[in-house]
């Protein structure tokens, strides 16, 4: 155990630049825009007045989720796509290869590193870029009174509501996407950064393969990208949830992780796993055969 | 280090192989190749490039697959190279070191995934040298991620070590002082060292047996003590050419009038008549047993 939390620490160490220098960035320059919209007064609200404040921190912080959500798996997608190939860099694996760890439990450490610590990183970026929007939506009415009297404790159950739900939504979806995720890190450890265009041509090629063979008499033309457009759609995040979201009324936290919960769809998301796993022993048979993968 | 032949040859072997065999396609590297290594042995591996070193270090670390045996600590190292790595430590490129750590991320990650890594070990090891703990490997030179390399696995407390051209691409101070540090720091009884490097003449005075390669094919594989008992070189006149020519000599060159020949098997009092005996250098062995049989016809002046 001791030795697979050390190759996720070296998982962080290596791509700590996506996971942790990149959001120290972000957090600094929207701390700095909020400061210098406060210094300069170049701020505008245009909105009816009342209840605005309740809301102001609720829009935002969703927003601040997108955004870093958004970020996250455009970070694991490369990720994967760049750290199942890396130990090929500057003749490394020759080094890795010398150590007592099975190529198995390295790329299975790369794989738990992409779905746990480092979109946990993330995670801990969007909670600190929610305090500070906190902060500033606190200090905000001193400049904006139309906004309302300021609510220190509704805006910290707020943050701490909404951060739940979030990271439900997120532990589902890496659950649900860790397939795709397995299938471009698999392809890395024979193609390198290859796997990026890859990871998309080969299911296209073999449903075009599909097509020249039954004629596209399969239903929605392709039984491959009927499952593909099947599995890339996170029911979880279906309208209800947005409906609940964005109703004008406090987030009720346990009903929203209930119906996270409810509308995934299980069986599937197990199948997934099952294959990202076959899909990691495959790559590391390869990865044991080979000096360059 | 010292232990005489007879001694370490009852023990069993660290490394055995049988019929090593590996192809390429339809390129044959290594022609199913014999061999024993004895425990508390520096096993010299010499041949040009291409002739099969690295393939067969390969099969001993469990690399690469292969046809035939190889036992490597009573384990097969393809199948078992995972848990063969706690009793064997290699350097196959000194350049090999992961870039994007400090020397002590390198430290601490070792201290946790290999059980027979001392951080201590390795920091006195990095004593006296311009390596700090807080540089980072990818800025390192080339001399000093040597010296980072060797500390490395000098602090694993490994049974076998395998250095594959371990200071290719460094001038002659560091790689002189590479192999002084590995001989005063590291060589001890009961551990047994394997090397391959093409220069032969610096690593001559720290090897206890020699192998030679050609072609896939192992053509010497020998105590060094017998490799002076067996090779006698002999620098004669041309007067004397044709009668050390019927004793059948390994390998000829004339150069500026005198003749030079290595024998093998050839007992001394039947060349000293003939011009001056010595025990040939290692490269001198070398140069005369690489030769293919289309080479070897003697070089005029």
């Amino acid at each position: 155990m001791r030795a697979f939390l050390a190759l996720l620490r070296r998982e962080y160490l290596e791509h700590r630049g996506a996971f942790l220098y990149a959001p120290l960035i972000l957090i600094g320059l929207f701390t700095l825009i909020i400061f210098m919209a406060f210094v300069s007064g170049h701020y505008r609200f245009s909105g009816s007045a009342g209840n605005a404040f309740s809301r102001i921190f609720d829009l935002g912080y969703f927003a601040i989720a997108v955004l870093w959500t958004g970020y996250g798996f455009i970070a694991v997608f490369f990720y994967f796509a760049d750290a199942f190939n890396a130990d090929r860099r500057n003749n490394a694996m020759l080094f890795w290869k010398s150590m007592p760890q099975s190529d198995f439990k390295i790329l299975l450490s790369k794989m738990t590193a992409g779905l746990t610590t480092l979109p946990a990183l993330l995670f801990i970026a969007m909670l600190v870029t929610g305090i500070i929007a906190g902060v500033a939506t606190l200090i905000a009415p001193y400049f904006l009174p139309v906004l309302g009297p300021p609510d220190p404790t509704r805006t910290a159950t707020t943050w701490a509501e909404f951060s739940v739900v979030v990271l439900v939504y997120e532990v589902l979806a890496l659950l649900w996407f860790a397939p795709f995720f397995a299938w471009v890190g698999g392809l890395s450890t024979v193609v390198g950064r290859w796997s990026i265009p890859l990871a998309l041509l080969i299911p296209v090629i073999v449903s075009l393969f599909e097509g020249v063979v039954d004629f596209g008499s399969a239903p929605g033309g392709s039984y491959v990208l009927s499952f593909l457009r099947q599995r890339t759609t996170f029911t979880a995040g279906s309208q209800d949830l947005q409906v609940v979201l964005f109703a004008n009324a406090p987030i009720d936290m346990p009903q929203v992780i209930q119906h996270l919960l409810a509308a995934m769809d299980w069986p599937s998301t197990l199948g997934g796993l099952v294959f990202s796993f076959v899909v990691i022993a495959l790559a590391s048979l390869y990865r044991r055969r080979s000096l360059k993968g | 280090m010292t232990d005489s032949p007879s001694l370490t040859a009852a023990l069993p072997p660290i490394v055995a192989v049988r019929g090593l065999k590996k192809r390429f396609g339809r390129r044959t590297i290594l022609q199913g190749i014999d061999f024993d290594i004895p425990p508390g042995r520096v096993y010299g591996l010499i041949g040009h490039n291409g002739a099969g070193k690295t393939t067969t270090l390969n099969a001993i670390l469990g690399l690469t697959t292969y046809e035939g045996s190889v036992s490597v600590l009573g384990l097969e190292p393809f199948r078992h190279r995972a848990k063969l790595m706690r009793d064997v430590a290699f350097i196959a490129d000194v350049a090999s070191l992961p870039r994007f750590l400090l020397v002590k991320e390198l430290f601490q990650l070792l201290t946790d995934i290999h059980p027979k890594f001392s951080a201590q070990r390795a920091a006195s090891f990095l004593e006296g040298t311009d390596v700090r703990p807080a540089f980072k490997i990818g800025n390192l030179s080339k001399g000093m991620l040597a010296q980072l390399h060797l500390a490395v696995v000098m602090a694993i407390d490994a049974r076998l070590l395998v250095l594959d051209e371990p200071t290719l691409g460094l001038d002659i101070t560091y790689r002189k002082r590479f192999y002084r540090r590995l001989i005063d720091d590291y060589l001890t009884g009961d551990r047994t060292l394997l090397i391959t490097t093409h220069q032969v003449d610096e690593i001559e005075f720290m090897l206890t047996d020699i192998m030679f390669m050609r072609d896939g094919r192992m053509i010497l594989d020998s105590p060094m003590a017998k490799v002076g008992e067996r090779f006698r070189q002999l620098v004669t006149a041309p007067a004397s050419v044709d009668a050390a020519r019927a004793l059948r000599p390994v390998f000829s060159e004339t150069r500026f009038g005198q003749t030079t020949m290595i024998f093998d098997g050839v007992a001394p009092d039947q060349l000293e008549p003939l011009g001056t005996v010595t025990t040939p250098s290692l490269s001198d062995l070398f140069v005369a047993l690489m030769e293919r049989p289309a080479e070897a016809a003697p070089v005029a002046a």
